[in-house]
Order: structure tokens, then C-alpha cells, then sequence
């Protein structure tokens, strides 16, 4: 388990991160949410001990990170940088991680080599940036750490090749129990690919949740009514907003969606529907509902 | 569950990453070995077993000497290379992430880093320039009677080499840990490299000797930059061994002395000096892994790898310029000249730096209160005569006796006369910040790093009843001016009314082993030597006119005599006693003849050349004049020569008499400069019918 405690880090003044505290269970798919700036690469860096917080506490199993090869030994930082190994081959690759990582697989390694059919012997300072990072990710799965730290894990990478890299971690999650953390800001990416997600802002960690508890836990119903209802009128629903548009009234709630559904239909509306919310919807509302300006979260 | 290595794995895997990855750059450390040393020494073989022109064999040494420069200059730029790139995390921020999130602690990535890129960058220069230890012997053995010296000077050179590449790896370490950038690594290991060779010296050289003259600390000052594994140092060992004045071509005895010189000058990097050298780098690398360890990793692309490690560069820049300039020129221009100069290289840095308008603003702060801050500090120093010290001689109950420039008094009356003397002279010209008079800054070293005699210094031991002795060593900084005429004044008339006793210290002479005696006079070009059987007579002679001599009168100093005690073939002790005007005796002691070794067993005239400068009209000279040892028959050559002195007259000529081979400086007395016009001309003339009878 990965565990933070008020963790804080400044730079020259600045707070990039503030008073962070979070959990990560073993074997989860983590995913890190946050705009430009948020503080998720600052976080990453300091889960993966290449940065030390300025206070509070970090640890894997009990362990502290930074300083601590041990510890360090089960965990791998895939950053969003690909020119670090830009004078290496893949095979070079190989051998480094190799190196470093007692557990490196090489039936591993050949498997997802195959599978992405990177050139083993050229430079991949001639590669292009997807294919950086599909030879980083390669290596990295190969290793089969504890632990895979990835900052902006899918970018540059052209959709099949996304398909492709996300099978391989959930397999290697399959067979490893890996603990897989992800940074990214975008919500489709992490939905498709975490069980529990943590929003970042301005250094501040807002909330950290089990994305499926987080889905079903709230809500949206389409519905039509003669009359445009208002909050008022469903006093037995949490309702985070109710919005009107072209006829059409959409209630965002929290609580059990069937309950909120009956409360609805109660009104008497020509047509009602429970319909999904994308992550992003469901981050938008919740934020809105913890006090944050959805505009604010933009920038 | 994972596997995991121990501590020694992850140096011993890291360690193996390094060398794998750097493996390039021992390729090309090895190859500048190769061209270097390795070489240098085959092609002194070649030139040894063939029988080629001198033509041919001068242009293959050029040739070979360009070659070994390059591999040398290549071979620093190599350890630079790899030091910076073994550090990369701390300057390279692409790195930073992979490197940072690595199974290994900080240490062991330390020194992993240092070892491998220390194995990479100097050893394999280092192990094949040691190959090439046994084709210089070959060669050196064909070439010279004394080739162990020759192959000693060169394995000295291979060693300083060594030390030096070290020393620069050792700085670029600290640098890479001190910068964020590679160009803030650049540039603060250029001012660690100027400021670790020029401020001990000249720290010690200013702070203490020239402000106070106290003696020794020169020397001090000089010794203590033989501590550091100087890279100029070594940059000018390496070019010795270059084709320097035909090193491989002269007569055998030239060749001796240049290394005798040199390996005199080694002297100072003896066995002690190893250790300091060892003890500096060692320091060097701790302060490295302390800067590294204590530093963040956010650090990396910024400026500096620490908050304040640009102010300290700043300060040790600043304090670097100050000391340099003050200690080499007026006061007044060291201080306005090193904020000019300063403040230049600020400018470069914050320019370079790319810190911000409002990081520029602070350095600004900075710098100002910096410069302030050393520049007052400086001030203080020189307005208080180092705070006192400068004034500060023993009483006159303490003294047994004063010894000044081959004078010694014994008599509490004249003691505390010199005394007083010495110190109003200290009062009268002390230090300004518009001008100094007295100070040590001049003193003349020659090859064997000793002391020149005779160069203008004023040297006072105060010897006390408890056996120390409290020395003062003053030249006159600015000898032309009037103040400066004056103080020189003031210091040769400071026995005036004292008696002299002389004849002790040459009684001392009288019982060693001297084994020759060179005489400076008039006329004697290149100096005379005297007879070895004759050198305790004169002794006596000397002795007889010293006590007798009227101290302080207005005797002209005519020439000079310098008794030389060679134990191991080399000049290992020299005293030096003037001869003045009225020592009528001594001067026609040293003017017979046959008192005198015949001139063409001291000198070989037949390889030695004058060169006349013409800096003013006045002699009707054109710049340049020649005369070469096969003219020196001509009769007006001698005459010419005739009017000419090593010693320095009051009222000299505005020519300048260069006689190369022995690197003398010869003045033309302004009353000859009628007659050696007219010879000079009348040379000349004959020089141009022949050069156009050639032609």
C-alpha cells in the first residue's frame, strides 16, 4: 500500500502541493486527475523518490522512498520525459532495466516486443515520441515491478497503440497484482483504465474515491415535464443540479439512482430516463458540489 | 514478491550502467594518450635512430609537439566531458526522472558516478601515456650523455599531468553539483579552476606580504600554490617538453639546465606536495558529495543547484578579481579596474543564466554588497597597514642585531637608530589608495624559484637576543615617480651614520666551500668569472674595504660579485655583494686579468646573439639591430659592447640591449649614448652593405 500523510512540497516559494493526503491499496489501478500545473507530476516524483517532500510522510509498505533503493527496487517511474533514453537501443533498454530490476522478464520483454514490433537495434532517438514510450512501457512491464508510476501515460500514442499498452498493463495487473499509478488529465483515458481515481487542484488533493462507488453513487435523469421543476420540488433527492434545455429538464443527484428515479417519475413528467455520466461529468458535478467553480477547474 | 538486490548490487549494477554507457569516452582518452605522450616519445625515437636533416627532424617535433598539445588540451576537454555527463543528474533535467527513480541510494550513485567517469574520462589517458615511459628512455638514451635526468623530467611531467587531469575532474564534480545547468557548470568550474591557482597566492601576497613586507610569506605565498595540482602548471610542464628553445637541439649543457631548472620547480611538487595534492582533491569530492547530498532535485535546470550557489560564485569571482588586480597594480586601479571587471563578468553570468528580472535585480544586491563588502575589506587592510601589522618591529632591547642588504649592526645605538629610521620610513610612505611605495610584489624569482639577488629589494633582519629573527623584505613599487625616487632614497640612506660589519658574514664565506665567483661589471657582458684560487683573496679584499667604507655616502654601485656554492654540480647557494665606485682595491682585483678566467673558457661566444632595441630616435638606431657572435670580432662591435652595463645606471638610454642566451638585459649609460649611436650606425651600415652583397 502506498500511503501519504500531510504531505507538502514548495518550490522557491511556490506550494505545489499542499498538505496531500491519500491511500493506495495494492493492486488497484490508480488514476491521477488534475489540470496543467495541478501538482500531478510533483506527486509522482515523490511517490517514485525522485523528489523529497518538504514535509509530511510517503511510504510504500511501511517503507520510506526517498534514499531507499529497497524500496525503490519494486517501484518504476515511466515520466512524461522520452528523450532519457534517447541514446539507447531498445535492447540497450533492456539490458538497463535488466540491470536494475531482478525480476526482468525476457519472455516478457520479446512477447510485447512482438506485439508492438519496435526495432530493437536502432537508436531510439530516431524513434518517434509514441514509440519512446511504448519501448519505456515495454520495459517497464517487462521488469514487472510492484509498483508502475506513469505520468501521462498515454500521450503520443496513436489509439491502437493506446488499446495495446493498456492490455498489456491489465495483464501484467493480472498476473502480478502491479500497482499501477497514472497521471493523466484526461478523464476518458483514466476511466477506461482505473478503479479509483484522486483529483488534484492547485496543489490540493480534493478527493480520492473508488471510481465505480463514485459512478453509481451519483446520478443524471432526463425527463420532460409541463412545467420546468425547480431543487424545491424534489425535497427527498440530493440533488447537485438541475439544469433546463430545450424542453428538457436534467437532475444530477447523489443516492440510489432507481429511489431518485421513482421520486421523479412521482411528478408526473411525459418522459423520464435514467441516462450514464462520463467521468467527466460525474468530476464536474462533484467538484461543483465540494464548492469549486467548474470554469476555475479549467485552468 | 519482488527480488531484491543488496546495497552492493545496486552500486555494482549502476557502476557496470556507467562504464557501459561511457565506454566511448575511454576509447577516446586512450587515443589522446596515444597521441600525446606515446606520440611524442615514438617520433623522439625515430628522429634518434635516423639520420635525417636538422631540418627535418625541427619540422617532425613541431609536427609531433602540435599533436601532443592537441591530445592534451583533448584530453582535459574529455575528463570535463565525462565528469559533467556522469553528473547529469544534477544538470540534465531530461534525466532527472530516470535516474532520480532508480533502485540506489544517493551515495552509491555518487560514487558510482565519480569512479566510473574517473575510470572513463582520465585513467586510460593516464596508463597509455605510461606506455610511453620506455620509448622516451630509447630515445633519450640516444640522444643525451644524461638521458636519467631527461626520463626523470618526463616522468614528472606524466605525473603532474595525471594530478591535473584529476584536480579538473575533481572540479568539474563540485561544479556539476553546484549548477543546475551544464552552462552554470561551465562557468563555475572556470572560477572555482582561476580562483582555487590565483587566490592563495596572491591572498597571501597581498594581504600580508606587500602590505607588511614581512618576509617569507612570498614564499609562502609561492609554496602555497604549489598545493594546488595546478593545470597551468602542468599545461607549461607538458610544453617544456615541446620543442622549447630546441630543448632536443642544444648543446647538452643548455639542454641540462633548462631541465634542472624545471625539475627545480619540481622540487616544490616533492613528496609533500603529493599529499597536499591528494589532500585538495579529496577535499574537492567531499564538498562535492556534501553539495549533492544536500541538494534538490527540483534544482536541475535551474541556475544554480543550491539557493546560494551563485552568490557564492559570485563572491569567490568577485573576491578572485579584487585580490588579483590590487596585488598586480596600483591600488587604486586594482579596485576601480576589478569592479569594472567584475561587474562585466556578472553581467555575463546573469545574461547566460536566463534567471528573471527580478532573480537579476537580487544578484545586483548581491553583487553590489559583495563587492563592497571585499573592496572595503581591502581598503581596510591598506589603510591600516594590515591592521597594524605592517609597523609592527620588535623593541630595541629584543635585538642582537640588524643585518640590511650585506650590512649588519650590532651596536644598540645604531640599532635603535635603524629602527627608528626603518619605521619613520614606514610612516612616511605608507600605503594610500592612490599610490603604494613600499611593498614585495616585485621580487624576482629565478628558474630554481629562488630569489634573484640585486633586484632593487631591501631586505631587513632584525635579529633577536632569543635567536629569531624578524625579517622585512620592501621593494619600491613605483621607482619613477617623485615620491617613489624618495623612498628609494630613504631606504638606501638608512645606514647612513651606522657602522657597518660586513666582514662577519664574509667570514662565514671565507670558510665554505665555494667554488666559483662570478663578477658583474662593466664591460663584462654575460659576466666574468674569477679564478677559483683567487676567490679567498678577494674575499679578504672585499672584507678590508667593506669595514672601511663610509656607509651612505655617494658612492655609485658599480658592479657586483656573487660567490657560488655548488655542491651537486648545481647552484645550490648564492651570495651577492655590490661593488661600489669607492672600492678602488676590489675593482682592481676584479679587473686583472689574470685573476680572471680567460674569457673564452667561461663563454662560448660562437653561439650567443645581441639584439638592440631602438625605443627613441635619440641613438639614430632603426629598430632591431642584430649583431651575431660571428661580428663580435669586429672592433667596433667591441667597442659598442664596451658602453654597455648590466647594471642599471641612474641616467640610462632609451635602448634596450636584449643578449638572449644568457636572457640579460643590458642598459646603455646616457653619457655613451653619443659614441654607441655612432657605432651602431656605422654596424649597421656594414650590416646592410652585406645583407645586400647576400642578396
Amino acid at each position: 500500500m502506498i500511503k501519504l500523510e500531510n504531505v507538502t512540497k514548495k518550490f522557491d516559494g511556490f506550494v505545489a502541493l499542499d498538505n496531500v493526503s491519500f491511500e493506495i491499496q495494492k493492486g488497484s489501478a490508480y488514476g491521477l486527475l488534475g489540470s496543467n500545473g495541478a501538482g500531478k507530476s510533483t506527486m509522482l516524483r515523490i511517490l517514485t523518490g525522485v523528489y523529497k517532500a518538504d514535509g509530511g510522510t510517503v511510504s510504500i509498505e511501511g517503507a520510506s522512498i526517498y534514499d531507499n533503493a529497497s524500496t525503490k527496487q519494486k517501484l518504476i517511474f515511466i515520466s512524461d520525459e522520452t528523450a532519457q533514453y534517447s541514446n539507447m537501443t531498445l535492447n540497450q533498454m533492456r539490458k538497463f532495466y535488466k540491470m536494475f530490476y531482478p525480476n526482468f522478464s525476457d519472455d516478457i520483454f520479446s512477447r510485447l516486443h512482438a506485439l508492438l514490433g519496435l526495432p530493437l537495434n536502432k537508436k531510439t532517438s530516431a524513434f518517434s515520441k509514441g514509440m519512446k514510450r511504448q519501448a519505456a512501457v515495454i520495459c517497464a512491464i517487462a521488469s514487472r515491478p510492484e509498483y508502475l508510476f506513469l505520468d501521462e501515460a498515454f500521450d503520443g500514442l496513436d489509439p491502437s497503440m493506446r488499446i495495446a499498452v493498456k492490455k498489456m498493463m491489465v495483464e501484467a495487473m493480472a498476473d502480478s497484482e502491479m500497482t499501477v499509478v497514472i497521471s493523466s488529465h484526461n478523464l476518458k483515458e483514466i476511466e477506461e483504465f482505473c478503479d479509483t481515481v484522486g483529483m488534484l487542484h492547485h496543489g490540493k488533493m480534493i478527493f480520492t474515491r473508488d471510481l465505480y462507488e463514485l459512478k453509481g453513487n451519483i446520478h443524471k435523469i432526463q425527463a420532460s415535464f409541463e412545467k420546468e421543476p425547480v431543487k424545491e420540488d424534489f425535497p427527498e433527492l440530493d440533488i447537485l443540479l438541475i439544469e433546463h434545455n430545450s424542453g428538457l429538464t436534467y437532475i444530477i443527484a447523489q443516492g440510489d439512482a432507481e429511489k431518485s428515479l421513482e421520486a421523479v417519475k412521482a411528478k408526473g413528467p411525459s418522459f423520464c430516463d435514467l441516462i450514464p455520466l462520463s467521468l467527466e461529468e460525474i468530476f464536474i458535478y462533484e467538484m461543483e458540489a465540494l464548492g469549486y467553480d467548474k470554469n476555475q477547474l479549467d485552468s | 514478491m519482488t527480488k531484491t538486490n543488496s546495497t552492493a548490487d545496486h552500486f555494482k549494477n549502476y557502476f557496470i550502467f556507467r562504464l557501459y554507457d561511457g565506454k566511448r569516452i575511454a576509447v577516446i582518452s586512450a587515443i589522446m594518450g596515444l597521441l600525446g605522450f606515446v606520440q611524442h616519445s615514438v617520433v623522439l625515437l625515430v628522429i634518434s635512430c635516423t639520420d635525417m636533416e636538422y631540418i627535418q627532424k625541427e619540422m617532425l617535433i613541431g609536427f609531433s609537439s602540435i599533436l601532443f598539445g592537441v591530445s592534451i588540451l583533448a584530453a582535459s576537454g574529455t575528463t570535463v566531458y565525462i565528469a559533467l555527463s556522469n553528473f547529469e543528474f544534477y544538470i540534465n533535467k531530461h534525466k532527472t526522472d530516470m535516474l532520480g527513480s532508480l533502485p540506489i541510494s544517493h551515495r552509491e550513485r555518487f560514487f558510482a558516478d565519480l569512479l566510473s567517469g574517473y575510470i572513463l574520462g582520465v585513467l586510460p589517458f593516464v596508463l597509455v601515456s605510461v606506455l610511453s615511459v620506455p620509448f622516451f628512455s630509447a630515445a633519450a638514451g640516444r640522444m643525451f650523455s644524461f638521458s636519467n635526468l631527461f626520463i626523470r623530467y618526463f616522468a614528472l611531467v606524466i605525473l603532474t599531468v595525471f594530478f591535473a587531469l584529476t584536480f579538473l575532474y575533481a572540479i568539474s564534480v563540485l561544479s556539476a553539483a553546484i549548477s543546475g545547468r551544464i552552462i552554470g557548470a561551465v562557468a563555475c568550474g572556470a572560477v572555482l579552476i582561476t580562483a582555487l591557482e590565483t587566490v592563495i597566492q596572491h591572498s597571501t601576497a597581498f594581504f600580508i606580504s606587500n602590505i607588511t613586507g614581512l618576509s617569507g610569506y612570498d614564499d609562502l605565498a609561492r609554496n602555497a600554490s604549489h598545493l594546488i595540482p595546478s593545470i597551468s602548471r602542468a599545461w607549461s610542464r607538458v610544453t617544456a617538453l615541446m620543442d622549447r628553445d630546441d630543448l632536443y637541439f642544444r648543446g647538452q649543457g643548455m639542454t641540462e639546465n633548462i631541465l634542472n631548472d624545471d625539475l627545480e620547480f619540481f622540487a616544490a611538487g616533492n613528496i609533500v606536495n603529493i599529499i597536499a595534492w591528494v589532500v585538495v582533491i579529496a577535499v574537492i569530492i567531499c564538498a562535492a558529495f556534501f553539495l549533492s547530498k544536500h541538494r534538490k532535485a527540483e534544482r536541475v535546470g535551474g541556475a544554480f543547484g543550491h539557493k546560494y550557489g551563485y552568490y557564492f560564485i559570485l563572491f569567490i569571482m568577485i573576491y578572485t578579481v579584487v585580490i588579483f588586480q590590487c596585488d598586480s597594480y596600483s591600488y587604486s586601479f586594482g579596485l576601480i579596474s576589478s569592479a569594472i571587471i567584475s561587474a562585466v563578468i556578472f553581467l555575463v553570468f546573469e545574461i547566460s543564466m536566463r534567471r528573471g528580472w527580478k532573480n537579476f535585480f537580487v544578484g545586483t544586491g548581491v553583487f553590489a554588497a559583495s563587492l563592497a563588502v571585499i573592496a572595503g575589506t581591502v581598503i581596510l587592510v591598506i589603510l591600516t597597514g594590515a591592521f597594524g601589522l605592517r609597523n609592527k618591529l620588535p623593541e630595541v632591547n629584543e635585538i642582537s642585531a640588524v643585518e640590511y642588504n650585506g650590512y649588519k649592526f650590532t651596536d644598540t645605538d645604531d640599532i635603535s637608530a635603524f629602527r627608528e629610521k626603518h619605521l619613520n620610513i614606514l610612516e612616511t610612505f605608507k600605503p594610500t589608495l592612490g599610490e603604494r611605495y613600499l611593498s614585495t610584489g616585485n621580487q624576482l624569482y629565478d628558474g630554481a624559484g629562488k630569489p634573484v639577488p640585486d633586484n632593487g629589494l631591501y631586505d631587513i633582519k632584525y635579529t633577536l637576543k632569543n635567536g629569531d629573527v624578524v625579517e622585512r623584505v620592501y621593494s619600491v613599487y613605483n621607482q619613477y615617480d617623485s615620491e617613489g625616487k624618495k623612498c628609494r632614497e630613504a631606504m638606501n640612506n638608512i645606514p647612513v651614520g651606522l657602522k657597518s660589519y660586513n666582514d662577519q658574514v664574509l667570514s662565514k664565506l671565507e670558510n665554505s666551500n665555494l667554488d666559483s665567483c662570478n663578477i658583474s661589471f662593466k664591460g663584462y657582458i654575460g659576466g666574468r668569472t674569477l679564478k677559483p684560487e683567487k676567490i679567498t683573496e678577494l674575499i679578504k679584499i672585499l672584507n678590508e674595504e667593506q669595514q672601511g667604507r663610509d656607509v651612505g655616502s655617494s658612492d655609485k654601485k658599480v658592479g657586483s660579485v656573487s660567490f657560488v656554492n655548488s655542491e651537486d654540480g648545481y647552484d645550490k647557494d648564492l651570495i651577492s655583494f655590490s661593488i661600489y665606485e669607492s672600492y678602488t682595491k676590489t675593482i682592481a682585483f676584479i679587473t686583472d686579468k689574470n685573476n680572471l678566467m680567460p674569457q673564452d673558457e667561461t663563454i662560448d661566444y660562437t653561439c650567443y646573439y645581441f639584439t638592440i632595441y631602438n625605443y627613441s630616435s635619440e641613438s639614430g638606431l632603426e629598430f632591431g639591430l642584430t649583431i651575431y657572435s660571428s661580428e663580435l670580432s669586429d672592433p667596433n662591435v667591441i667597442e659598442l659592447l664596451s658602453l654597455l652595463t648590466e647594471e642599471e645606471p641612474e641616467n640610462k638610454a632609451k635602448v634596450e640591449i636584449i643578449c638572449y642566451d644568457f636572457y640579460t638585459k643590458l642598459y646603455l649609460p646616457k653619457e655613451n649614448m653619443k659614441r654607441f649611436g655612432e657605432l651602431a650606425a656605422e654596424i649597421f651600415k656594414t650590416k646592410l652593405e652585406k645583407a645586400n652583397a647576400l642578396a
